[in-house]
């Protein structure tokens, strides 16, 4: 009897331990998802949210980008803007994923009130109105980025300020008219391709395998390579860019001048563990979660099931089963741009309750990505490559800048031209911007995503940001 | 005296708490509403008779009838909330009968020491009882055959059912009580015959793919045999073994493997395969720390909202730091069985409150783990709570075991210390 009292009490402990989990890991999970949980097209209270006029949607210079007349969702009038913003704030019917319509429902709709604002509201006879949503997002600025890429061209662009992470402008393309709805249009043209949709990021992808370098291996910078073109890895060759060689050169050289092999030997040298630690600090491999939208992780490859060298010696310059989205690789240039530290990156400016005051909402550091030494060495260099390497035409005078471009092949077919990519930032505390551009299938990221992305930045430095 | 005291406040909150929501619900139309108010009356009375007038006749353990009271009080007036037609008064009428089931098991158990003679009549009986779904498929509905259908509508839609594993469940519960508390047989004896019988249910409920329920038999199993044999080796292995045949069903059953990729990341398939869970999700969501308020939220798009995602629903109107309570509650009945279980002077009666609280136990935590997210998802009921009149009676039944083991504990605990022997008295002193 003794011994069958112990065992009860044992079976006991056990049992409550299973309740005690579900007590820590249920408040915990809705503290922590409970937004996003909410946050979906799916949710019949934003489907249908019954007697409620939904709240205006504005950016940063109070354009009314979305408001409601007559029980009706009405938009910006100027075509271009209705266009570029399309994606950021997503359709009345939410065919969009987590567009603002979506993702801030609960300002929209007039749920984020407190206890006794509630009860008011449900003994007053006006139709509830939800609160105005002020962006961080210039309409004009964006409408202008998304007017510079090619006509017809699939991509997308993301202007974010470094020092406090709020987003300028955000804008996937193709696109649609807010005003004509989104229904019969493909998921192609619905998705958010800045934030939504995962490429391999090609030559963007090294400030990552730099930094890798710097953290793990002492003496990186005084490393030379001989590059001679080709680099033989097990089954496959890493080769250059339009077949150039370069010669002895430093890792920063060999940084301005985007030169694969150099990356890959450095990539074989540090190995998938190591890349990886770096690349999950950018946000790779990790589940991210941030306020105002939502990302589609990046993927390194540290659990491939083909962990072979010719993957890793890939993976060093963002190719292989490297993955990525505009918006991420934005934020790592923010983070290079900003000492190292990763601002979160914030679509929401401020929440207006009608008759009342803003709810304030400051701008809070995502993470520290890497030493502030280190993101001194990266910046340097893509410094460097604008003066005097693959980004040169990302120059703007009077300014000093810095970038990275990346052609990333999609297609063993040499015929197929590469997406074109690139990341940069202007080095001024005045003017704190960082850019990712994107183009499917455009060509070089140094004549094709670069330009555009220089283009961007005069057009955002004349409209005073 | 204290201890009286105690459940009288108890008892009275719970009053407070059922005509307080019955209220709410009678007042919350143009009219009064005269089902609500009824139920309002019946709950109350039912509760007080079970917390006063039974315990004076040893029928009933205060405490523990008072708590099931509670969860079944909130679950015929939140079933009542949600759907006014059939749904909340047929759980009124499957209450009833459920205390019935309590009554006559409290009695069975109080009158009975052993239940030798009926060993393999009980085994029979669930073996016939759990096949007779997998003979014809006409017992089959919604991928599973755990169902007996009663009565169906022209579409075919079943409208009443009975499921005879919820049923087996006490035989289980009794048989391995009654085997492994028998000191006639050996050790080695007494373990192969548990298992085996074990084995025979869970592999027969597993072939009606309902693999929830198996679970629940398993865990229910494997707690009463390693209390009966009291060596930490078979739960250990038990363990194991549980684990390999979690494995091969999951590499045979599509179902489990889509359970299991729902719950990695249930927005992926949210139109699809994820939809119950995306919609649990977003009901609690909703719901928030408080709650949107009874009566209001969306429960209705929550599929299953009456039966398996109850939880759901009762959070989404009445908020997370309310369904904590709740799960508490089937927290403090748990503890008050495996006290029983301790305190109890006969193997037998130890063994079948052990069972018994372990199997409620291991229910609420497979149901209310699986529709936050945080195990795979299994279609077993939340007990007290959920729509369906077998799982209501069985569970009923169950506390109706523990209350007539605990009148047994009580009996034996006066008689011992009404003895005046020395010896006795130190035996009763040690327990």
């Amino acid at each position: 009897m003794k011994q069958l009292r112990k065992s009860v009490r044992v079976t006991t402990a056990i049992l409550a331990l299973m309740f005690i989990s579900i007590g820590i890991y249920f408040p915990y999970s809705v503290y922590f998802f409970g937004g996003r949980w909410f946050a979906r097209q799916y949710n019949p209270l934003i489907k249908y949210p019954g007697a409620v006029i939904r709240g205006d949607i504005l950016d940063r210079k109070q354009t009314v980008l979305a408001t409601t007349v007559d029980g009706n969702r009405a938009y910006a009038a100027d075509e271009s803007i209705r266009l570029a913003v399309a994606h950021v704030l997503g359709d009345e019917a939410r065919n969009v994923k987590s567009g603002v319509e979506t993702f801030m429902a609960s300002y929209l709709l007039g749920l984020n009130t407190n206890f006794i604002t509630k009860i008011a509201q449900a003994f007053s006879i006006e139709p509830r109105r939800g609160d105005d949503v002020f962006l961080t997002i210039d309409a004009e600025l964006t409408a202008y980025i998304a007017g510079l890429f090619p006509s017809g061209a699939k991509g997308a662009a993301v202007m974010i300020d470094y020092s406090t992470g709020q987003i300028r402008a955000l804008t996937s393309l193709p696109s649609f008219d807010l005003t004509r709805g989104a229904s019969g249009l493909t998921g192609d043209v619905l998705l958010n391709r800045a934030t939504g949709r995962l490429y391999a990021p090609g030559s963007v992808f090294k400030v990552i395998t730099y930094a890798a370098a710097l953290e793990n291996i002492p003496n990186a910078a005084e490393l030379e390579f001989m590059c001679t073109g080709f680099l033989p890895v097990e089954n496959s060759t890493i080769v250059e860019a339009g077949g150039a060689t370069h010669g002895l050169v430093d890792i920063r050289r060999a940084f301005e001048l985007s030169c694969n092999t150099t990356f890959s030997a450095l990539a074989l040298d540090l190995n998938y563990n190591n890349i990886e630690k770096t690349a999950r600090a950018f946000g790779f491999n990790e589940k991210t979660l941030f306020r105002d939208l939502m990302m589609e992780d990046g993927i390194y490859p540290v659990s491939h099931p083909d962990r072979g060298l010719d993957n890793l010696a890939q993976s060093g310059i963002g190719q292989g089963s490297v993955q990525t989205t505009p918006l991420q690789m934005a934020l790592a240039a923010c983070a290079i741009a900003n000492g190292g530290v990763m601002m979160e990156p914030r679509l929401l400016w401020f929440a207006k309750q009608p008759n009342q005051g803003n709810f304030p909402l400051g701008s809070s550091i995502y993470k520290r990505v890497m030493s502030s030494q280190n993101a001194a060495i990266i910046k340097d260099a893509m410094i460097g490559a604008v003066q005097d390497g693959t980004a040169s035409r990302f120059a703007i005078p009077g300014y000093v800048v810095g970038g990275k471009t990346g052609s990333a092949e999609t297609s063993e077919d040499k015929s197929v031209p590469t997406h074109s990519w690139f990341i940069g930032f202007i080095d001024d505390m005045n003017h704190p911007l960082a850019i990712c551009v994107l183009v499917e299938n455009g060509g070089a990221g140094s004549l094709v995503a670069a330009p555009i992305a220089q283009q961007a930045m005069v057009e955002a430095l004349r409209l005073g940001y | 005296m204290r201890r009286w005291d105690l459940s009288q406040r108890l008892t009275a909150l719970v009053i407070a708490f059922i005509v307080s929501v019955g209220a709410l619900l009678m007042l919350r139309m143009q009219e009064p509403d005269i089902k609500a108010a009824l139920l309002i009356v019946a709950l109350a009375t039912s509760t007080l008779v079970c917390a006063l007038a039974l315990p004076r006749w040893g029928l009933v353990d205060p405490f523990l009838v008072t708590l099931m009271n509670f969860l079944c009080s909130l679950g015929v007036l939140f079933q009542y909330s949600l759907n006014q037609t059939m749904g909340g008064l047929s759980h009124a009428w499957f209450y009833l009968a459920g205390m019935l089931a309590l009554l006559v098991a409290s009695f069975v158990i109080r009158l009975t020491h052993s239940f030798k003679r009926y060993r393999l009549a009980l085994f029979i009986g669930a073996i016939a009882l759990l096949g007779v779904t997998l003979t014809h498929p006409v017992f089959r509905y919604n991928g599973s055959s755990s169902w007996i259908p009663l009565r169906r509508s022209s579409e075919g839609v079943m409208l009443m059912s009975i499921q005879p594993s919820e049923f087996v469940k006490l035989i289980l519960i009794v048989l391995l009580a009654d085997i492994l508390s028998d000191q006639t047989i050996g050790r080695a004896k007494r373990l192969l015959m548990s298992v085996c019988i074990s084995i025979a249910f869970v592999g027969l409920i597993c072939l009606q793919n309902d693999f929830g329920t198996a679970l629940l038999y398993f865990l229910t199993a494997l707690c009463l045999i390693y209390i009966g044999l009291s060596d930490i080796r078979i739960l250990i292995s038990g363990c194991a073994a549980g684990v390999g045949a979690a494995l091969v069903i999951y590499r045979i059953s599509t179902t489990v493997q889509d359970r299991v990729r729902v719950l990695i990341d249930p927005f992926k398939e949210a139109a699809d395969k994820g939809f119950q869970l995306v919609q649990s999700l977003i009901a609690i969501a909703n719901g928030g720390t408080t709650g949107m308020g009874l009566g209001l939220g969306r429960a209705g798009t929550i599929p299953l909202y009456d039966t398996d995602f109850v939880f759901s629903a009762i959070c989404e109107q009445f908020g997370i730091v309310f369904g904590l309570c709740v799960m508490f509650i089937y927290v403090l009945m748990f503890m008050r069985g495996m006290r029983m279980a301790a305190r109890a002077t006969r193997r037998f009666h130890a063994l079948l409150a052990a069972g018994c609280s372990s199997m409620l136990a291991v229910q609420t935590f497979v149901i209310i783990g699986g529709v936050i997210k945080m195990i795979p998802l299994t279609g077993v009921t939340l007990p007290f709570l959920s729509l369906g009149g077998s799982s209501m009676i069985s569970c009923m039944a169950q506390i109706g075991i523990l209350c007539g083991v605990h009148a047994c504990v009580e009996r034996d605990f006066a008689r011992s210390r009404r003895a005046v022997e020395p010896i006795a008295l130190r035996e009763g002193l040690s327990v």
